[in-house]
């Protein structure tokens, strides 16, 4: 029970140093901003402060992109279903995996022609955490 | 006489004040000590992520374990509670044969195998009374999955405990560097014991399915080391389709089937024809097919070198027909792509077939790879 609660305590931890970074970063911005348009203007701190508030906003995001990311692909199992198909007709269908099957395994009769036929042809697994990607396709 | 500008921003924080000046001293102070220690800060952040990932490496290993004992509880039925048994096999290890005198090293390493597979097996048997064969195997697969993340956290732990205690850059580096492809293995291990666990086929699994579909309805006989083989006709040719038995996890020992077949036909084998997984390249596609010449069978070498051995001193050529898929995809579940490709993969055996041998030929095809979830 304390693995889970570890890794709670991490994202926690995470999320609130994101949150002061993003706080930082926005008074910076605002300090940058100021300076920047102040009668008698500082360029170079300026433009420090807008750094600091841009690679410091940027760094909160990718962060939690990733923790995001991690939290996502992760726990999903893929769904595995079995084909079965007839070897005297064109009978065929597609049911979830059950434990004992194997490609192969007699499935008994068939109930589009009758005869004891029905057999397993193909187990495979449907991936659900696909996504499209943009080099492949 | 002296005036003092109030700079006021959009947040109406006066940054010309005591606010602006801690700020600068926050910043100037975060550059001096990025100059001094940016090294150790960033070894402190590679270190925390490892860390993270140390932490999730144990919880993987403790899922496989876990998934391990219900597994033979519920199959093997033992009688005393099989912990203590299997925590001392996901310890066991192996000792490579010494190399500085290379000659009968395969020989040795055959033996080796032999002998830890043997003794692996027993174990299981021992600690799962009640499974049958098929189960023993599939039961034997997935201790080996749980041991393959065992062995994987201790070594991760291993590197960076002594990272951490040297301090040394340079381990911590490697180890970041190298975390997200670990991560990647050891998730794909996680998925390997879940398809153990329930006898389901992993794409590993795509050559002995190609065999199989070509053995369907022939006569079967097993020779060597759990490899069955079956007789048939493919455009007139004379054709021995292999592969390890089934339905059960297994890889057994193709080289010397193909050894003893060769012995058992001597002069009328024309051609040998292995049909094997293969790692892809980033950005191919898996269930992509290809094709080329030798021995296309993995592990650690002494079944290549067999059929290498019997083909060369017979003048045999090998042909080599792959499926590709990623690690991870060739331990996992078989996916629908790559089983699509088994009836692409038997088109191009029979073009290679008509293509390089003459009607009435006799042909070895092979499938290598873990049959668990397939039968013959």
């Amino acid at each position: 029970m304390s693995k889970p609660r570890q890794s709670a305590t991490g994202s926690a931890l995470i999320y609130l140093v994101a949150i002061f970074l993003f706080m930082v970063a926005i008074l910076s911005i605002n300090v940058g901003l100021n300076m920047y348009f102040a009668p008698n203007s500082d360029l170079t701190s300026s433009l420090v402060y807008l750094s600091v508030g841009v690679v410091s906003i940027g760094l909160v995001g990718m962060t939690l992109l990733r923790v995001r990311r991690n939290s996502s692909m992760a726990g999903i199992p893929p769904k595995v279903l079995s084909v079965v198909r007839c070897a005297q007709c064109s009978f065929k269908q597609i049911k979830s995996f059950a434990i004992g099957d194997y490609v192969f395994k007699a499935e008994g009769r068939c109930s589009q022609c009758g005869n004891e036929s029905l057999f397993i042809n193909g187990i495979y697994a449907e991936d659900l955490r696909r996504r499209p990607n943009m080099l492949t396709g | 006489m002296t005036t003092t500008v109030s700079l006021q921003g959009p947040l109406g924080i006066d940054i010309g004040g005591t606010f602006g000046q801690i700020l600068q001293v926050v910043i100037s102070l975060f550059f001096i000590l990025f100059i001094f220690f940016g090294q150790k800060i960033t070894m402190r952040m590679y270190l925390l992520e490892i860390d993270r990932g140390l932490k999730r490496l144990d919880i993987l290993r403790g899922q496989a374990k876990d998934l391990s004992l219900k597994t033979i509880k519920d199959v093997g039925k033992p009688s005393v509670d099989p912990g203590p048994q299997l925590n001392v096999l996901m310890e066991q290890f192996l000792i490579t044969p010494v190399d500085m005198d290379p000659t009968g090293i395969i020989g040795k390493f055959d033996h080796l195998l032999d002998v830890r597979d043997q003794k692996f097996k027993d174990d299981v048997r021992k600690i799962a009374p009640s499974a049958d064969d098929a189960q023993v195997n599939n039961l034997e697969n997935l201790v080996e999955a749980s041991w393959a993340l065992n062995t994987i956290y201790r070594i991760v732990r291993h590197f960076y405990l002594l990272g951490r205690k040297t301090s040394s850059f340079f381990i911590i580096i490697q180890l970041q560097s190298l975390l997200p492809l670990i991560m990647q293995e050891a998730e794909a291990y996680l998925g390997a014991a879940k398809a153990f666990a329930e006898g389901q086929p992993i794409g590993d699994g795509i050559g002995p399915l190609v065999a199989s579909r070509l053995m369907k309805d022939h006569e079967k006989r097993k020779v060597q080391k759990d490899v069955v083989v079956a007789e048939t006709t493919l455009e007139e040719r004379h054709i021995i389709a292999l592969k390890a038995e089934g339905p059960g996890g297994n890889v057994g020992k193709p080289g010397d089937a193909i050894k003893s077949l060769i012995e058992e036909n001597p002069g009328r084998v024309t051609m040998v024809v292995m049909v094997d997984a293969a790692v892809k390249f980033e950005g191919e596609n898996s269930g992509e097919i290809s094709e080329g010449y030798g021995a296309a069978i993995g592990g650690i070498g002494t079944e290549r070198f067999k059929i290498e051995e019997t083909a060369t001193n017979n003048r045999i050529p090998v042909y080599a027909v792959i499926v590709k898929e990623s690690i991870q995809e060739a331990i996992t579940p078989m996916k629908k792509e790559i089983l699509e490709a088994g009836e692409k993969v038997i088109e191009r055996i029979k073009r290679l077939v008509i293509e390089r041998t003459k009607p009435g030929d006799t042909i070895i095809v092979a499938g290598i790879g873990n049959t668990i979830g397939i039968g013959q």
